[in-house]
């Protein structure tokens, strides 16, 4: 057996390279490692953010939900009480009446009484004049005449009262319509003025309204959340108002699209709020006034008509803003669907006449 | 006078009712049960019968089907407070409906609805008078249509003899 014994010095040189050329591999592999394991780390970061925005959009959508649930349940929980109401407004209503017809016949009876009475006190024996006079003492102490004045202004006002009740009622029903959900043809006029009928008493003491509502051509929508949006809006208006506040409707079309302008003449909306109005739970109100959801569920409801709303300063101060709604969205979506059911129809028929 | 049965559960309504029509045309009878009401139809009719749709134990549409059943000249009228849209078209459909009227009425409105519901009643009588009087000469016809044929089948040719203008009979000789 002769082997080549390497000399000591050789040998040591490549021991050194081999452990160097594996120190060297050994950190190329610590490096690679620790690359991956940053990268993996990145992307696991980013999935998670990816995960908190799903998340969050998910509990967004929940609360939307939520939210909308609870209007609708409190629109079927209006209409309810409007019906109820109905009764027993039907006898205030009818018995004041009644009243009215009754006090104006009493009237005329007392009337005809004391008149009577005036004619036959010259004619009277002396002896029944003091009667007479503790029957005009009784009249003159019991505020006859002022009664029987102001008697019909209590009916009146009363009637007018009923009047506004039945109103509000009428505009809840309006509202809260129970078949809010389907689809149909509407004049958003009406929707608006539905509208302020329910916002009137929040209305009345802050602000007036002007509206000047252009004739507008039906389009196809859930009139029931329009008229929620155009609520929201009023009532933010509203909430912007000072004193001798002043809030403009107007509505107007052209060929393919309705717009309705709502204009306040409140504090405006600070510029660096403008980008998230529209944000859920974005709200300038002490905390507990505001949900923060009012423009951002009417964001919704509006992008889901196909339309958009708009907002820009207003002349003075104050906000404008537009509600964009495409007359058409609905009927496209409709004639799409329809076509394809046509094919789908159309298929299913080859197919019969195949087999 | 003209008769007008009321239907309500709420005894209210019926109260304030009355003091519409006190003074007017009508004679009110006016019950808040309506099986009670039902019970009456039974032995007599109304000119018309306003009634409530929502009630216990016997809804106003319950109620006016009977109604119309019994009696075909008596016109029906509900007084809701609901605006449920399938109840009104069930009401309108089901029974010969005059109007569905909504609370809280107006007491003009309500008195001139009640006026035209009276003409309608009377348009009613005198369709149903008309239909019992052709039934009754189409009746008087076919008798004597038996007759003729009675007597015929007893003489032959007898029912075939022709009068003149002047009412003598006809010989057949003479015909010519």
């Amino acid at each position: 057996m002769s082997t080549l014994q390497p000399r000591p010095a050789q040998s040591y040189e490549r021991a050194f390279q081999r452990e160097r050329l594996a120190k060297k591999q050994a950190e190329e592999v610590l490096e690679r490692r620790s690359r991956e394991l940053f990268e993996a780390n990145q992307r696991i970061a980013l999935q998670y953010e990816k995960l908190q925005h799903t998340h969050d959009e998910l509990k967004l959508a929940q609360t939307q939900l939520i939210h909308s649930e609870r209007m609708a349940s409190v629109g079927q929980l209006a209409a309810g009480i409007a019906h109820e109401i109905n009764n027993p407004m039907a006898f205030v209503a009818s018995n004041l009446n009644s009243l009215q017809r009754y006090t104006t016949s009493l009237t005329s009876i007392v009337n005809t009484c004391a008149r009577f009475l005036e004619s036959i006190r010259n004619r009277i024996p002396t002896c029944m004049t003091e009667d007479l006079d503790r029957v005009e003492r009784t009249v003159a102490a019991e505020n006859y005449r002022f009664i029987v004045q102001d008697i019909a202004e209590v009916i009146q006002e009363s009637k007018k009262g009923a009047e506004r009740i039945t109103d509000i009622v009428t505009g809840l029903r309006n509202f809260s319509r129970l078949d809010e959900e389907e689809l149909k043809a509407a004049d958003l006029n009406e929707g608006i003025q539905a509208t302020l009928k329910i916002a009137h008493s929040e209305i009345r003491y802050r602000c007036s309204v002007i509206t000047e509502l252009g004739e507008l051509p039906e389009i196809m929508c859930h009139p029931g959340q329009l008229n929620q949006v155009f609520l929201n809006l009023i009532m933010n208006a509203v909430q912007a108002c000072q004193d001798n506040g002043r809030i403009e409707i107007r509505t107007y079309a052209n060929n393919t699209d309705v717009f309705v302008d709502i204009e306040d003449n409140g504090c405006g909306i600070a510029d660096e709020n403008l980008s998230a109005i529209f944000t859920p739970f974005f709200t300038t109100k002490p905390v507990g006034e505001g949900t923060g959801l009012g423009l951002s569920i009417s964001y919704a409801i509006v992008k889901k008509h196909g339309g958009d709303i708009r907002v820009r300063k207003a002349k003075n101060t104050g906000s404008i803003f537009t509600v964009l709604l495409p007359i058409e969205h609905f009927v496209k979506e409709m004639e799409a669907s329809f076509t394809v059911d046509d094919q789908l129809r159309s298929k299913g028929d080859a197919r019969d006449s195949i087999s | 006078m003209r008769e007008i049965l009321l239907v309500d559960d709420e005894q209210h309504i019926l109260n304030a009712l009355r003091r519409e029509l006190n003074g007017s045309s009508w004679s009110v009878t006016a019950t808040s049960d309506p099986r009670e009401a039902a019970a009456w139809l039974e032995m007599r009719s109304f000119d018309v019968v306003m009634s409530d749709f929502r009630m216990p134990k016997l809804n106003g549409v319950e109620l006016l089907t009977r109604v119309h059943k019994l009696w075909p000249e008596t016109v029906s009228i509900i007084l809701s407070g609901y605006t449920d849209a399938e109840a009104m078209l069930k009401a309108v459909n089901e029974v010969e409906l005059f109007r569905y009227a909504l609370k809280p009425w107006n007491s003009k409105e309500l008195l001139e609805m009640l006026d035209s519901a009276w003409r309608h009643h009377e348009e009613l009588k005198l369709s149903q008078r008309l239909i019992a009087e052709s039934n009754w000469r189409n009746d008087k016809a076919l008798r004597r249509e038996a007759e003729i044929q009675k007597f015929e089948k007893q003489e032959p040719g007898l029912t075939q003899v022709e009068f003149s203008p002047t009412g003598t009979i006809w010989l057949a000789d003479e015909a010519h």
